[in-house]
């Protein structure tokens, strides 16, 4: 659907690309005045800027990718939480249209610095779609929270290979304690073990200590790294939670096994954690 | 004698370390000198370049030039050995380097999306690390790469030593002594660095039709941890800098160029500044542009302003200094009690003698946190507020999700 005129009309105040291809924009005040015009629009407005964003991003529909940044980070500024969850809504919209991938794609950008828990729900929607997964991670991952885990918890039965270990990480930065015995059970999967190891390790659950050493113990190569990592860590967090006794045990542990010549900076840091 | 050297120089020092753990050796690190005293010239340490376009190869040309550090080059890594890579000695993936057991250094020249999880994940191998700058791409890695550095005792220097040059100078060292110690609080004290960060020169172009990529290159892991866009051809070999899916524009080119001494100067590479304001047009989504001036405001009322003059009109303000002779009997007195700043060291005596190099992470991330800031500031069009101690955005949690951008999947900090 072509964009209504006004919105066009505006979109098209912004100034050409230079002689180089490059952005020289307009002053500040000139883009606030445009993109907060178009936010007044409201849901008409956001789906005339998308309607003049273009499948492939050649620079040709580069004032309407401008605009939409701008008004993202004019509708996400402090104190403008209706404003910020009206946008997000409206792209959310835009998100459930027939729209060619790479522009859902790019809404998907701007919901990463816009939406909030209004948006969830559909973010999590687009897990489950291949091609839209990266970015609805990242949006995700920017909101935070119980209801994100809950989604990322909801996908993690369906997932395989890339899309899998990714959720296992984001439980993992989310620290969502729901997910800790799927979690341990990943450490047992291949592709999905370091990912767990680590997000345990991030989630300081001491219960994991000897399920993460027996994984570590059993781990080559760069994996071995990454999993003497995970261990190095989760004995810190159970330190900092006041769990001493978890974390000597996995300090006590790595600096009685790693004593190749390459791990030598493992025991030496096993070490000071004893002594600390 | 001639002979004692030849065999020395076969001698890595892991290879030195393999045979000493046969012995119930006590020691976690074993100094250099062990191998001949610090100064022994055939001491050899094995290293890797990983990411080996334009400017890689002076990066790692450093290692012996500018820190005397006597270095095998076992192994180089770059995406763009598609098809080339024996996995020998030329590699598309770090990890296989990282592996590696007879590698002791480790050079990075990537662009920056990559800097922050191979430092760290070669910390992790044992390596020392030598990574160009800007440091990192986003402000929540820089502590990542600090905490890798202390927990495994491994040494970070950045790429940039103008620090080292201010620092010979006693009266720098003096004002340094002065600024840090909090003098500042009360007066008006500001520095201004004017130019040299070519904004224009490293503005990305949008008008670029995108294409398959090359098939010489692995255009998913020159991704990494950032989204995979369609490519563009600026968007790798140099003009990357001008898209902030991998680094930041001319600012995070130069920037940590100009303002390592001056974080140094001015005795700020332990903090941050607390309020950020940067003046510019609204910024584009994918490529980098323009900014006319930033300033950045210290907790003790400390100011610093960059000015591109590329952009806009200028703030016309000066540098105001102050120094020894403005201080108060009682405030003279306090600072003598006070210890001179340590002389810095180079990354090739860091590597010998276990200590940090005067680049060392923490103040490469103090650095590197300016242009981050004045960048954030830049991108969501306002003044933000920083609390240096939690480094998260104050009261805006639209800037906020700039300081901590997720990665993409399985990347991970």
């Amino acid at each position: 659907m072509p964009a209504p005129k006004n919105i066009e009309q505006l979109v098209n105040e912004l100034p050409e690309l230079d002689k180089r291809g490059k952005v020289d924009g307009p002053t500040r005040e000139v883009g606030y005045k445009l993109f907060d015009a178009l936010l007044a629009a409201g849901g008409a407005g956001v789906a005339g800027v998308v309607a003049m964003i273009h499948e492939v991003d050649d620079g040709a529909d580069y004032k309407a990718r401008y605009a939409l940044r701008g008004m993202t980070m004019r509708a996400g500024s402090p104190g403008q939480g209706k404003q910020r969850a009206k946008l997000a809504g409206a792209l959310c919209e835009q998100l459930g249209k027939n729209l060619p991938v790479t522009t859902k794609n790019f809404l998907l950008g701007e919901l990463q610095f816009v939406a909030g828990a209004e948006s969830v729900g559909t973010l999590g929607g687009a897990l489950g779609d291949e091609t839209l997964f990266d970015r609805a991670m990242a949006a995700l991952l920017a909101i935070g929270g119980d209801a994100v885990a809950a989604q990322f918890r909801g996908e993690l039965a369906g997932a395989t290979g890339r899309r899998r270990v990714a959720i296992v990480t984001g439980l993992g930065e989310l620290k969502d304690k729901a997910a800790i015995s799927e979690l341990r059970k990943a450490v047992g999967a291949g592709e999905t073990k370091v990912a767990a190891m680590c997000a345990l390790a991030n989630l300081g659950d001491a219960g994991s200590a000897d399920l993460l050493l027996k994984a570590a113990a059993a781990a080559t190569e760069f994996e071995r790294i990454k999993a003497t990592s995970a261990c190095l860590l989760l004995a810190e967090a159970c330190a900092a939670a006041g769990d001493k006794s978890t974390a000597r045990r996995i300090y006590r542990r790595l600096h009685d096994t790693c004593g190749g010549p390459d791990e030598q900076h493992v025991r030496a840091a096993a070490a000071d954690g004893l002594k600390g | 004698m001639a002979e004692k050297k030849i065999a020395r120089s076969k001698i890595t020092r892991r290879s030195f370390l393999a045979g000493a753990v046969a012995a119930p050796a006590a020691f976690s690190i074993v100094p250099a000198h062990v191998l001949g005293g610090p100064d022994a010239p055939s001491e050899t340490f094995g290293a890797a370049l990983i990411g080996v376009g334009s400017r890689g190869p002076s990066t790692f040309k450093e290692l012996s030039s500018r820190h005397g550090l006597n270095v095998r080059k076992l192994a180089e890594c770059d995406v763009r050995w598609v098809g080339k890579a024996d996995n020998k000695t030329k590699y598309t993936d770090f990890r296989r380097v990282l592996e590696r057991k007879d590698i002791d250094i480790v050079a990075i020249a990537t662009p920056p999306n990559w800097h922050a999880l191979i430092s760290i994940a070669a910390m992790e191998a044992g390596k020392d690390v030598m990574c160009e700058k800007p440091m990192t791409h986003a402000i929540s890695e820089g502590r990542a790469v600090i905490n890798a550095s202390k927990r495994y005792g491994r040494v970070f220097q950045i790429g940039t030593y103008g620090r080292f040059g201010i620092a010979r100078s006693d009266g720098n060292r003096q004002l340094r002594k002065l600024l840090r110690a909090g003098f500042a609080k009360g007066r008006e004290v500001r520095y201004v660095r004017r130019g040299g960060f070519k904004v224009k020169q490293w503005s990305g172009p949008v008008k670029v039709a995108p294409q398959a990529p090359p098939d010489w290159l692995d255009w998913d892991m020159y991704c990494g941890p950032s989204p995979v866009k369609p490519y563009q051809s600026p968007r790798f070999g140099g003009m990357h800098r001008g898209y902030w899916d991998y680094e930041g524009g001319g600012l995070c080119d130069m920037g940590q160029h100009a303002l390592d001494p001056i974080t140094y100067l001015l005795g700020k590479d332990h903090t941050a500044p607390v309020e950020i304001e940067t003046h510019g047009p609204p910024a584009h989504p994918e490529a980098t542009g323009m900014w006319g001036w930033s300033k950045l405001k210290y907790a003790d009322g400390l100011e610093l302003v960059l000015e591109s003059g590329e952009w806009g009109e200028p703030t016309g303000l000066k540098k105001v200094m102050m120094g020894a002779d403005d201080l108060t009997e009682q405030e003279r007195a306090r600072l003598a009690k006070l210890p001179d700043p340590e002389p810095l060291i180079g990354f090739g005596e860091a590597v010998k003698t276990r200590k940090q190099p005067g680049g060392h992470a923490e103040a490469a991330h103090r650095t590197v946190c300016l242009i981050h800031l004045t960048n954030i500031s830049l991108r969501v069009g306002r003044k933000i507020r920083f609390d240096p101690v939690t480094e998260q955005i104050v009261g805006d949690e639209q800037a906020n999700r700039l300081v901590n951008q997720p990665m993409r999947g399985p990347w991970r900090l």
